[in-house]
């Protein structure tokens, strides 16, 4: 690249069909600044997604882009990762599309280290069906379809995704443009599976936890000295010091909890490959002969 | 008529050898310069239970593994009392007689050999019981033991001598038994080699695997499926030196969502499941449909529903396959009738798919799965690959797939609906897939006149696919201008119609018959003059509904008799034969489903 794209170079033309006030916003501002400021050509760049509101995202920015199925962004993202690992893979999607439906896949693509960089728009409520309490809706929340206050305890992504073996996990905070890019950025220059867990606002539909109540609640855990190599920390932080999913009154952390460094799967990959090249490559017609059945 | 056939069956417990005594005739078969076909059936437990391999020797081309045997080597009582009926008059059974003793069998020749007792006492290895009978069975039918001994050497090169020289010993001790022991009684005799054709063997589900290959598969996603793994386990070493890789996936929604992903990114790619698998991959099946993704996927058909009966066979699965899915996507369904088609329609599949940029269905099966055939050597020069259209500005000076900026992926301007894709990389040709309804530029749309037309290009690609691509795929067998019935079939029960229909021929029976190969989409033309050269239709297939004869009603308003077999295992030629022979002797029947019970009396399953 000769010369650096803007933040508004990695836009499509198309007006985002969110609400006024929705956090998705400020999500994709902060995600253009990071490819920016990594000089990210955006050709290289597939931003995949599930359904969501948040899981828009990808077809308002100028990349490629895979709209998917619900839940399902993450699978479609491995696809593409093993099949071209030049290529820089984010997962753009909703606390619903990731920790719901889509749960299953986390585990398995985090283990195993994908090179991919998930980035979950967490407004703890699902708003593209018009509000209804997602796996990290707090207790009490009211949905449509819990009219009487959420009587279920909130998932939380911090220490599931640390259990799960990501190797790069972090939070931010849709009211902290600064802080979100400068997340982002290392997330994506972070070989191996990064997650970054966004609260963003949903203010249409989740009316406790909005702008209002982050505001002045944020506490950023690397400048209150915690160091992201420390995984024992990490976990200690996620589960106890600071969540405020069970405690209410706790400040909101974000930061990075953990990067730790491991081989990527591409690149176990590729070693496989080496061994089984190493005395040459076959043609395809030896593969064939090779089910001749043979005199000895 | 052949001259020479001959069916030996070798029946025991699973895990004692049976399935590779089986693939040794088959290796042997082969050698000598013969036709060959071996079929395989596994217990569905992991150790124990009942296992099976037939194989079927013959100097012309091999259908199916007939109705029965000639020669039984029973490993055990249970192998008896599974396979006692099919004792005729002149067959023979070769037997543990340590194990167990038959009862009386008129005619039938009786050769008894302490198997399990040589291997334990004699070999002091009773793993050596199926290269003892081997040995027994080279002893007894001049089967070339050079040929058992190359096989064996083959199998254990890797375990080293000692495991040879011990297998050669136990083949040398069965041969010598027959010799001291045993008096020929019988006329059956493995056929002197002839010159060997350039063959290979295969396995229904490795033909698939190398198939793919062949086609430039280079992603495979895996989610373990009886009987479908097979396919990976056989593809994922060719695929590692290729440059490509198989990925474990968690679950089959998962592998269908990653072969999606990685033929995004510009790579061919497939999966292999099983029903249950299929179910769960039909949401992105509609997808692949609606952003005209190229994807392969292969469902080995096994006895539904639900958990049904992992191990075993069925055609249950059309409906799905044809139908399946919400809303209407454009989709091809192919289904080979043997291995050596598994192996050409798998190219087929990842032809179908990047020249039209479909989903393509490839329906195998549980027992096609595991047989095994020689075929010719396929030659790679001769094997025409197809390869999606991938946009390139230089080929595009007008920029007609361009328009204020944005690429149009989904441009409405072709004839026949196909549009140039684009793959990540190249900066000419950004753009998004979405399974939202979409205009041209991929920008989601609701609006009716796009819907109506993005619906138009999508589902038009299929005209063109009829047009130029679907004849193939129909084998027609007429040499009749009006034969008295008409079969159609497909799948496996396509090579077992092939046999019944040379004996009904035989016997001044005027058949007519059509194998359709690609079951979707259908050219009605083609079915229809077949229809016109019969005086009625039959359709015998191993599902409950006759799924193929409902589907031609529906798509093309065709009359057939449905003769329906749902017991976990194929049909064979006998049963067809009656089949027809009850339409024949029943004139006034045109339409309508049977069950064997209607030909056999109440409560048949058939006659296996
Ligand atoms: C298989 C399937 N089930 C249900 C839906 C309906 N659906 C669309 S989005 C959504 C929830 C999205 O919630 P979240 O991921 O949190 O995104 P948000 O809208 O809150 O950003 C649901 C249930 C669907 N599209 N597909
Ligand atoms: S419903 Fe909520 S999440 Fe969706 S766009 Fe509106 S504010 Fe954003
Ligand atoms: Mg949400």
């Amino acid at each position: 690249m000769d010369i650096k794209l803007k933040p508004a170079d990695y836009r499509s033309d198309i007006e985002p069909t969110w609400c006024p006030g929705c956090g998705h916003f400020g999500v994709i501002a902060a995600l253009t600044k990071a490819f920016s400021e990594l000089g990210l050509p955006p050709e290289n760049i597939v931003s995949v997604s599930g359904i969501g509101c948040s899981s828009r995202a990808p077809l308002f920015m100028k990349n490629y882009s895979v709209h998917t199925l619900h839940g399902r962004a993450i699978p479609v993202a491995v696809g593409i990762k093993l099949a071209n690992p030049e290529l820089t893979v984010l997962v753009e999607t909703g606390d619903g599309d990731m920790f719901s439906i889509g749960a299953g896949h986390n585990p398995h693509a985090a283990r195993r280290n994908i090179d991919i960089t998930v980035i979950c728009m967490d407004n703890q409520i699902y708003g593209l069906t018009k509000n209804q309490i997602s796996p990290t809706s707090r207790e009490g929340l009211y949905g449509s379809l819990t009219p009487y206050g959420s009587i279920d305890p909130p998932l939380n992504p911090i220490a599931t995704m640390l259990a799960y073996g990501s190797t790069f996990v972090a939070q931010t905070y849709a009211g902290n443009p600064k802080h979100m890019a400068y997340i982002f950025e290392e997330a994506i220059r972070h070989k191996g599976f990064s997650f970054v867990n966004v609260l963003s606002p949903c203010p249409t539909f989740n009316k406790v936890d909005t702008f209002k109540y982050y505001k002045n609640k944020t506490k950023d855990i690397n400048e209150m000295g915690h160091d992201p190599a420390d995984y024992e920390k990490a976990l200690e932080l996620a589960f106890h010091d600071l969540d405020h999913y069970y405690n209410p009154d706790a400040p909101v952390p974000i930061g990075i909890f953990y990067k730790g460094i491991k081989e990527t799967y591409d690149e176990r990959m590729r070693r496989v490959r080496e061994r089984y090249t190493a005395s040459g490559i076959p043609t395809v017609q030896e593969l064939i002969d090779a089910c001749k059945p043979k005199a000895i | 008529m052949a001259r020479f056939d001959l069916t030996i069956k070798i029946g025991g417990e699973g895990g004692e050898g049976v399935i590779s005594a089986g693939d040794f005739l088959t290796e042997a078969a082969a050698r000598s310069g013969y036709e060959v076909v071996n079929f395989k059936s596994f217990p569905a437990e992991i150790k124990g239970g009942y296992a099976q391999s037939t194989v079927r020797i013959s100097d012309e081309k091999l259908y199916s593994t007939g109705d029965a045997f000639d020669i039984l080597c029973c490993f055990n009582g249970e192998a008896y009392f599974f396979n006692k009926k099919h004792l005729r008059e002149g067959t023979v059974l070769v037997y543990d007689s340590s194990d167990f003793e038959p009862e009386e069998h008129k005619g039938v020749i009786l050769y008894p050999v302490p198997l399990s007792e040589l291997a334990k006492d004699v070999m002091k290895a009773y793993i050596t019981k199926n290269v003892i009978a081997l040995g027994v069975l080279c002893g007894l039918f001049d089967i070339p033991s050079q040929s058992i001994r190359d096989s064996i050497k083959a199998r254990f090169v890797r375990k080293g001598e000692e495991v040879i020289s011990l297998n050669y010993k136990a083949l040398e001790l069965g041969i010598n038994y027959v010799r001291e022991n045993l008096k020929k009684a019988d006329p059956y005799k493995f056929p002197s080699p002839r010159q060997p054709k350039d063959v290979v063997i295969m396995e229904g589900n490795q033909a698939v695997a190398k198939g793919a290959i062949v086609a430039g598969c280079k992603f495979y996603a895996a989610y373990p499926i009886t009987p479908a793994t097979t396919v990976g386990n056989y593809i994922v070493e060719d695929l590692i030196k290729v440059g490509g890789w198989l990925y474990q996936a968690e679950d089959e929604i998962a592998s269908l969502g990653m072969a999606i992903g990685a033929s995004f990114a510009g790579v061919k790619s497939m999966t292999a499941t099983s029903g249950p698998g299929l179910s769960l991959m039909t949401e992105f099946l509609s997808y692949a449909g609606m952003t005209e993704t190229p994807v392969v996927i292969v469902d080995v058909q096994r006895t539904g529903p639900a958990t049904g009966m992992p191990t075993k066979h069925e055609q249950g699965d059309l409906f799905h396959a044809v139908y399946g899915g919400h809303g209407e996507i454009p989709r091809a369904v192919l289904a080979p009738i043997n291995v050596e088609e598994s192996f050409y329609l798998t190219v087929e599949a990842f032809n179908l798919a990047e020249k039209y940029q479909i989903p393509v269905i490839l329906l195998t099966d549980a027992s096609l799965s595991l047989r095994a055939e020689a075929f010719p050597t396929p030659k790679i020069e001769n094997i025409r690959i197809e390869n999606r259209w991938i946009y390139r500005k230089e080929e595009d000076p007008e920029g007609r797939f361009k328009k204020a900026g944005r690429f149009l992926r989904f441009a409405l301007f072709t004839e026949d609906g196909i549009t140039p894709v684009g793959i990540p990389g190249d900066p000419e040709a950004i753009h998004a897939i979405t399974g939202l309804e979409h205009q041209e530029n991929s920008d989601p749309r609701n609006r009716p006149d796009i819907r109506t037309w993005q619906m138009e290009k999508r589902m038009n690609k299929l005209e063109k696919l009829l047009r130029e691509d679907a004849e193939r795929f129909y084998e027609f067998d007429m040499p009749y201008s009006k034969a008295d019935v008409g079969v159609i079939t497909w799948g496996l029960t396509g090579s077992v119609t092939k046999e019944a229909i040379e004996r009904l021929r035989s016997k001044g029976i005027k058949i007519n018959a059509l194998y359709m190969k690609l079951l979707w989409p259908i050219r009605k033309d083609l079915i229809e003059g077949f229809v016109n050269s019969c005086e009625r239709i039959a359709i015998p297939e191993t599902n409950w509904s006759g799924q193929l004869a409902k589907i031609l009603k529906a798509e093309v308003g065709i009359d057939a008799v449905s003769f329906c077999i749902y017991r976990g295992e194929p049909m064979i030629p006998k049963e067809v034969e009656d089949f027809i022979d009850y339409l024949i002797n029943n004139p006034e029947m045109s339409a309508g489903r049977l069950t064997p019970s209607d030909i056999y009396g109440e409560k048949s399953y058939g006659i296996i």
